[in-house]
């Protein structure tokens, strides 16, 4: 017992002692309002003066990692253009990125501006009061941005983040295995697709592969016009068991059943570096990726050939998104400063930072010939702009894709049928749609 | 005790086991950093045909890597030698004196190691801005204290039981004070409990990632084990240069293991003490 | 031997002890101002209705009982992170702890060059984390991994098999990941531990004509398992809160098969922004950790009375 008081009476004490530093996560948000109200007051008096002050940026490491990378020569360039604006740019790993972001925004503080990948990162840090809306911003920026990559932002009618750049994925061809099976051109639709990986298991290769991550997935349901989670309404409803889903995941996961069409390494692949090795081995036929593999492939085995197609069509002719947005902090205390950087980051003058690094600006008015001359096969990409769609604009969406794809691993691994996995799929997504809304 | 030339034997085949077990996982690291671009992607090259040093050039000359490198041995040192002298205090005010309710207080010590650290994470940046410590070393110094010290208090309590404290009080009737009685008794016995807990504190924060990657924002600030990182993309990794850049940031801890598995020899096992 | 200490500690008991609260006053202090807060945040959010993407909702923030408990404990997901835990925490220090004694044995016999060997043994220890990981995974690679081609070469296998990516290796292949890169811990303490036995035991024992094997369980064993059984507490609290050992190799996968308590709680607060569940599940995992800790530091203590 005196143990017990001894121990509780230091724990009192030093409780105490930290009463001074009240707070904490609890009264974060709370805190936070108070201060862009602050901000705001504060922003109106720097209206009518020059911008100036400090602003701290965070992007994934793809934009940092090199020598003398683009971006930070875009923000010398703003810093020169605006005296008295200082900009630091942090680069981090993707996954390293969002979980200090979160917990730096909920503790009150945090870079003024993010980059965020438009999977769902936006919605998730809308919801959490993490990020401003930029609605009348965008509304009044001389920037075009696409309409997909835009919504993508979209939390509650108001758009959080705009475009910065974006990719989709396209069809990579093994050229020898291709014309093996007596084709000379790449398949177009899901009953070519299906047709050329039947022949091409038949002669012991590999049918297709890709990272084990919602993207392949979803543009299956996608390209069988099913959103997966329909959001056009005022509640999320569920779709993935309607006639459409089941043929989607009925023909992919038949790619399984049918032709072992996926390679045993594609069990491996939970990042993309590990899924380029299933391609560039030679012994596969297909492999769905976007933009940021080509020149991965290229360097993996320099003497395969290969080629890039469109994605298939289904039904409809649609791909799924991805990429990154900006956003703004809500703890930013100068958010006119914030907002003319991004303003001016995601603008023409900035298309260089994009085009160096192989990556497509998320804007209509882009001039595209600076990334054609590095890579004619980017018209592929450019060309899926038209008709790419974002994936269901859900909170927590990370979830999500973890479940499609633990879906269609039960199947993979032989475990179910694909109507039960299917069936499991949509209870479980209906858990989650009753216990996020 | 004289052993056999077949016991020899069978030790050194068990200690090169060892030694292959430990080392060989990590031939493909070296590997790779002494390869070039086209071979590291060349995956049916496994050996490399020639060597190149560029990836040693490149993280030496053409990264802040050296910069990261002195960060994390600066904060690894501080934190080391803090939580030692305060562990050793510790320890020797347990073992020695009798202290009100001192299970229940070491208890509480370890209570606090168990919950998981993710989500300490929030808190501790909100107590971190409060006193001014984010991005600063300082604050992370005192951050990565708040688990080593810890582990490092249980360990020299340990370590201490083991002491035949006998001869320490013969020491004070000799004329010592206790100051003296300990470093001229008992940290001779002591020191191989007190080199494996210095290289555990040294270790525990030289690999810090998570803290160290949530505390810091300059580029110039950032420790070794957040710079690694730099070089593992979203959508493709730069091996040659993370690779050599993880076997220069082993440098320092080798060193550190050579410097102090020489006085893991010794205590009472050297014979110098009769008991 | 026991009884003196007794007595003269008792003795410093009313002289000094006074000096012996100043010496652990730094530590204790430290760690209690550093750790105290952060915790008891941790545990006061579990009790809250705490989903950060309700953020705006009413009943945000507020207390909400032991619902957070009761919503992780009818999850079918966290009973097997529960069952997860218990595998990974067992399997890896009974494997470590009989690696890192035979290990600490012979590196504590005099060799020529057993600096180089204890270097190289405790090497594994000072690989960062992530680059364990990315080593692990080139190693038990489909295509290029050396499991594979060795065991394809041994006609063990026909074709690569996916460690990492199937239920059934997962696992274990994570599990043997960690003990290579945590043993050196664990054997570095014993080997501590074993210069605390005095070389005068063991030169009786020769005497008498003990064997190696009587030896190690009747003068080496009863001297380090104090040290021992502390170490394996130590060990116990860093294998079942592991995050990074898990995480960068599977990420909790395949299907859930090696989903951890830590893992769950950090998906929980980071993927689904339920910092309450997450919460809950931490103090979870906190309780069972103290309540082990406490039974066993009982029944050390007991044994040594």
């Amino acid at each position: 017992m005196k143990r017990v008081l001894a121990l509780s009476t230091a724990v009192i004490l030093i409780a105490g002692s930290m009463a001074g530093c009240s707070g904490g996560s609890g009264t974060a948000a709370t805190q936070a309002a108070a201060e862009t109200q602050s901000a705001e007051t504060e922003a109106q008096v720097a209206e009518s003066g020059n911008l100036t002050g400090e602003l701290a940026v965070m992007v994934n490491n793809a934009f940092t990692g090199m020598e003398d990378p683009a971006i930070m020569r875009a923000a010398k360039a703003f810093e020169e253009a605006n005296p008295g604006v200082t900009i630091t740019i942090e680069g981090l790993g993707s996954s390293d990125l969002i979980s200090k972001y979160t917990t730096s925004a909920m503790a009150g503080s945090g870079p003024d501006v993010v980059a965020l990948d438009n999977s769902g990162w936006p919605i998730d840090l809308a919801a959490m009061g993490l990020i401003i809306p930029l609605d009348e911003q965008i509304a009044s920026s001389g920037n075009d941005y696409l309409q997909g990559p835009l919504e993508s932002g979209l939390y509650e009618g108001q758009y959080y983040s705009v475009p910065w750049y974006f990719n989709n994925t396209g069809l990579y061809y093994n050229k020898r295995i291709l014309s093996e099976i007596g084709k000379t051109e790449p398949p177009t639709n899901w009953e070519e697709f299906e047709e050329d990986i039947k022949l091409a298991t038949e002669l012991g290769y590999a049918g297709v592969s890709t990272r084990l991550d919602g993207y392949a997935i979803f543009n299956i349901f996608f390209e069988n016009d099913n959103p997966v989670i329909d959001v056009s309404g005022d509640r999320p409803v569920v779709t993935v068991n309607e006639e459409s889903g089941k043929e989607a995941f009925e023909f992919w996961t038949g790619l399984h059943t049918k032709y072992h069409a996926f390679p045993e390494g594609m069990k491996d692949a939970s990042d993309w570096a590990t899924a380029y090795t299933t391609f560039v081995s030679d012994d596969c036929l297909f492999f769905i990726c976007g933009d940021w593999g080509y020149a991965n492939i290229a360097s993996g085995n320099p003497d395969m050939e290969f080629g890039l197609a469109p994605m298939i069509q289904g039904s409809v002719q649609a791909v799924c998104l991805g990429g990154y947005n900006l956003a703004i902090n809500s703890n930013c205390t100068n958010p006119e400063l914030a907002w003319a950087f991004v303003d001016y980051l995601t603008s023409k003058e900035c298309d260089y930072v994009m085009s160096e690094q192989g990556r497509i600006p998320g804007r209509t008015d882009v001039d595209y010939e600076p990334i054609l001359e590095i890579n004619p096969d980017y018209q592929v990409f450019i060309d899926e702009a038209a008709y790419t769609v974002p994936r269901p604009r859900v909170k927590n969406a990370a979830s999500v894709d973890v479940k499609m794809v633990d879906a269609f691993k039960k199947v993979f691994f032989d475990q179910m049928s694909a109507e039960q996995a299917l069936n499991e799929l949509e209870t479980e997504l209906n858990d989650f749609i009753n216990e996020n809304y | 005790m004289k052993r056999t030339r077949l016991e020899t034997g069978i030790l050194y085949g068990l200690s090169v086991l060892i030694a292959l077990y430990s080392i060989l996982p990590f031939v493909w690291v070296f590997m790779t950093a002494l390869k070039s671009p086209e071979q590291i992607y060349n995956m049916n090259q496994i050996i490399p045909t020639y060597i190149t040093l560029d990836n040693f050039k490149q993280v030496l000359f053409q990264s802040n890597f050296v910069r990261y490198f002195l960060n994390s041995a600066y904060i690894s040192v501080i934190v080391t030698v803090v939580s030692m002298v305060f562990a050793v205090m510790a320890a020797y005010g347990f073992c020695r004196y009798h202290i009100h309710g001192a299970d229940s207080l070491k208890m509480g010590i370890l209570f606090t190691r168990m919950f998981p650290g993710v989500l300490l994470s929030i808190p501790y940046y909100v107590i971190m801005k409060k006193v001014g410590l984010i991005d600063t070393h300082a604050g992370l110094i005192v951050i990565n204290c708040s688990f080593v010290l810890p582990f490092a208090v249980w360990n020299m309590c340990t370590f201490f039981l083991q002491i035949p404290w006998e001869i320490e009080e013969s020491a004070l009737i000799d004329g010592c004070n206790r100051f003296q009685a300990f470093m001229k008794v008992i940290f001779p016995l002591a020191k191989p409990g007190i080199s494996a807990t210095t290289l555990y504190c040294f270790l525990m924060s030289w690999d810090e990632f998570m803290y160290a990657n949530t505390f810091i924002n300059s580029t110039l600030k950032k420790t070794v084990q957040v710079g690694i990182r730099d070089y593992i993309g979203e959508y493709s990794t730069d091996w040659g240069p993370l690779m050599a850049a993880v076997i220069l940031s082993l440098v320092p801890v080798i060193v550190f293991f050579i410097f102090v598995q020489d006085s893991l020899v010794g205590g009472l096992s050297a014979g110098a003490v009769k008991g | 031997m026991k009884q003196s200490k007794k007595k003269r500690s008792k003795e410093y008991t009313f002289r000094k002890n006074l000096n012996g609260y100043l010496l652990i006053a730094p530590a204790v202090i430290a760690i209690l101002v550093l750790s105290v807060y952060p915790l008891l945040q941790g545990i006061w959010i579990s009790f809250l209705n705490y989903d950060m993407t309700k953020a705006n909702a009413a009943d945000f923030g507020t207390f909400a009982g032991l619902k957070n408990y009761m919503v992780i404990f009818a999850n079918s997901k966290y009973r097997n992170a529960v069952m997860n835990s218990v595998v990974w925490t067992l399997v890896n220090i009974v494997a470590q702890l009989a690696l890192a004694i035979g290990v600490a044995l012979v590196l504590n016999e005099h060799l020529k060059g057993r600096g180089f060997f204890r270097t190289a043994a405790l090497l594994p220890w000072a690989i960062p984390a992530a680059i364990s990981a990315l080593t692990f995974s080139a190693l038990y690679d489909t295509k290029i991994g050396v499991f594979n081609t060795i065991l394809i070469r041994l006609g063990i296998l026909k074709e690569g098999y996916s460690f990492l990516g199937n239920v059934e290796s997962a696992m274990p292949a994570v599990i043997i990941a960690n003990v290579w890169k945590s043993t050196p811990f664990l054997m570095i303490f014993i080997l501590a531990a074993l210069q605390g036995v005095s070389y005068d035991q063991y030169e009786s024992s020769a005497i008498d004509g003990a064997g190696k094997i009587q030896r190690f369980l009747y003068i080496t064993l009863p001297n380090i398992k104090e040290p021992m059984a502390v170490a394996v507490i130590l060990n116990v609290i860093s294998i079942f809160n592991n995050f990074n050992a898990i995480w960068l190799l599977t990420q909790g996968g395949p299907l859930d098969s090696t989903e951890i308590m830590y893992t769950y709680a950090y998906r929980q607060a980071f993927v689904d922004h339920k910092f309450g569940y997450a919460a809950a599940t931490s103090v979870v995992i906190f309780a069972v950790i103290a309540i082990l800790t406490i039974i066993y530091v009982k029944m050390i203590s007991l044994d040594r009375d």
